[in-house]
């Protein structure tokens, strides 16, 4: 029978040198040459952890070492794994304790008085393929998670009976200035200021008012969606500070209209009593009794009179261009 | 008969227009008004389907305006004995585009007024 030639690398720590002897033999029957790193103790793995590599494929353990045993056992070995499935190794057969087992992160177990060569393999192979899913949807559960948690947009997610936050990353944590515990004993009227809560499904988009914990009122620009978090409905709200930028507009606005007030002050103010002005220079122009010298002076004050209106209807041309662009 | 009126609360614009109107042989007296109730109260009292009225009216006033004066009196005057010349300081386009929503308004004019404007409302008033 043909052996397989895959190169694999194998964790053992099996104290008992018979045990480990026949898991060597059932190995070599099916595998072509793999690299077992032996271990008698958790002392020496420990030793051994910066040097366990994703290179390796699995670490059968053995429950019960001189050293350490059972659950605690395993939590350690869990702890300098690296992910790389753990199968244990156990005389002890009770389904509840193999489920109990499994529920602990192990990857699978096996009795060692029911071992042979087809059943290792086997579970080899199949636990290897197994942990490459369970990698990438821990990837993807992790890529989820930093959507939210390090989004740069404040998000908050709230039960959508209760009320109660149960959720909000740190930009949330930093906008509105309650620490991420102090945020799940809120309410979401603690961070609404003067706004309904509707306790609807629906989707919202609205620029609302939200209150901040030192007080400090915002405006944000906020977008609602509902979402199932563990199992309840829950509403998850995204909310981009636009306080600044709102003020910055209120600024402008209000920039304008002084510019208004001032183009209606060239345009009627002013502008009366120089067509006063206007108006008289013509009237002495055109008394015939002038005598040539004032007729004279009088004809320069009317150029400079119109000069001066001249200006002031650019100024009024200029200002027209303020309110069209509105 | 035709009347001249002058409707303008500023005493030198009045000053300027009477003067004008002489000169231009302008043989009616004009009456003034300082703002538009007082107009308002002369036409209640004195207007006559036979005579001609020609108004030079100034828009910025106290009390009542120029379009509220045209408001108020619409609805007691006929548009062919009624004739007003818009007389103001103001160059606003937006209120010459209102002019135009009166019937009544025959020139909108950017005081001063000038010779030649006056000798066309002299031909305009003695058809």
């Amino acid at each position: 029978m043909l052996k397989d030639r895959h190169k694999y690398n194998i964790i053992v720590v099996e104290d008992n040198m018979g045990d480990f002897i026949l898991f060597q033999e059932y190995i070599n029957e099916k595998i072509e040459n793999p690299t077992l790193v032996h271990f008698e103790r958790f002392k020496e793995l420990h030793e051994f952890k910066d040097k366990i590599t994703p290179d390796f494929d699995i670490i059968f353990l053995d429950l019960s070492l001189p050293d350490k045993s059972g659950f605690e056992l395993i939590q350690e070995v869990q702890k300098i794994s690296k992910q790389i499935p753990i199968i244990i190794l156990t005389g002890y057969n009770d389904e509840s304790f193999a489920t109990t087992l499994l529920a602990q992160g192990v990857s699978d177990y096996l009795l060692k008085d029911e071992l042979n060569c087809t059943t290792l393999y086997k579970t080899i192979i199949y636990n290897i393929e197994r942990n490459k899913n369970l990698v990438k949807i821990r990837e993807s559960e992790q890529l989820y998670s930093d959507l939210f948690q390090l989004s740069p947009l404040p998000i908050c997610a709230y039960d959508i009976e209760t009320l109660h936050f149960i959720d909000v990353n740190e930009a949330a944590v930093n906008l509105y200035g309650y620490s991420y515990s102090e945020f799940l004993n809120l309410k979401v009227e603690d961070i609404f200021h003067d706004e309904k809560i509707a306790k609807t499904e629906e989707t919202t988009s609205k620029i609302m008012t939200h209150k901040k914990k030192n007080g400090e009122i915002i405006f944000v620009d906020s977008r609602s969606n509902t979402i199932a978090f563990n199992g309840k409905k829950a509403k998850i709200i995204l909310s981009n500070d636009i306080t600044k930028s709102l003020n910055h507009i209120k600024e402008i606005e209000l920039q304008n209209q002084k510019l208004k007030e001032i183009a209606w002050t060239q345009s009627h103010i002013v502008r009366a009593p120089l067509s006063q002005i206007l108006g008289l220079t013509q009237l002495i122009l055109d008394d015939k009794k002038n005598t040539k010298e004032t007729k004279e002076l009088i004809i320069i004050l009317n150029n400079s009179a119109k000069e001066l209106d001249k200006i002031i209807q650019e100024i009024i041309t200029k200002s027209k261009e303020i309110s069209l662009n509105e | 008969m035709k009347h001249l009126l002058i409707i303008d609360d500023d005493p030198v614009s009045v000053l300027i227009l009477k003067k004008m109107l002489y000169n231009a042989n302008f043989t009616e007296k004009p009456v003034v008004f300082n703002n538009g109730n007082e107009a308002l109260d002369f036409f209640s009292k004195n207007y006559k389907f036979t005579d001609a009225y020609c108004v030079f009216l100034d828009i910025n006033m106290p009390v009542m305006n120029g379009w509220e004066f045209l408001e108020s009196i619409q609805t007691s005057i006929h548009t062919n004995n009624f004739m007003v010349y818009l007389l103001t300081s103001s160059t606003s386009e937006q209120e010459k585009s209102k002019s135009k929503d009166y019937q009544c308004i025959k020139k909108f004019i950017s005081k001063p007024i000038s010779k030649e404007i006056l000798s066309e409302i002299k031909a305009e008033l003695s058809m």
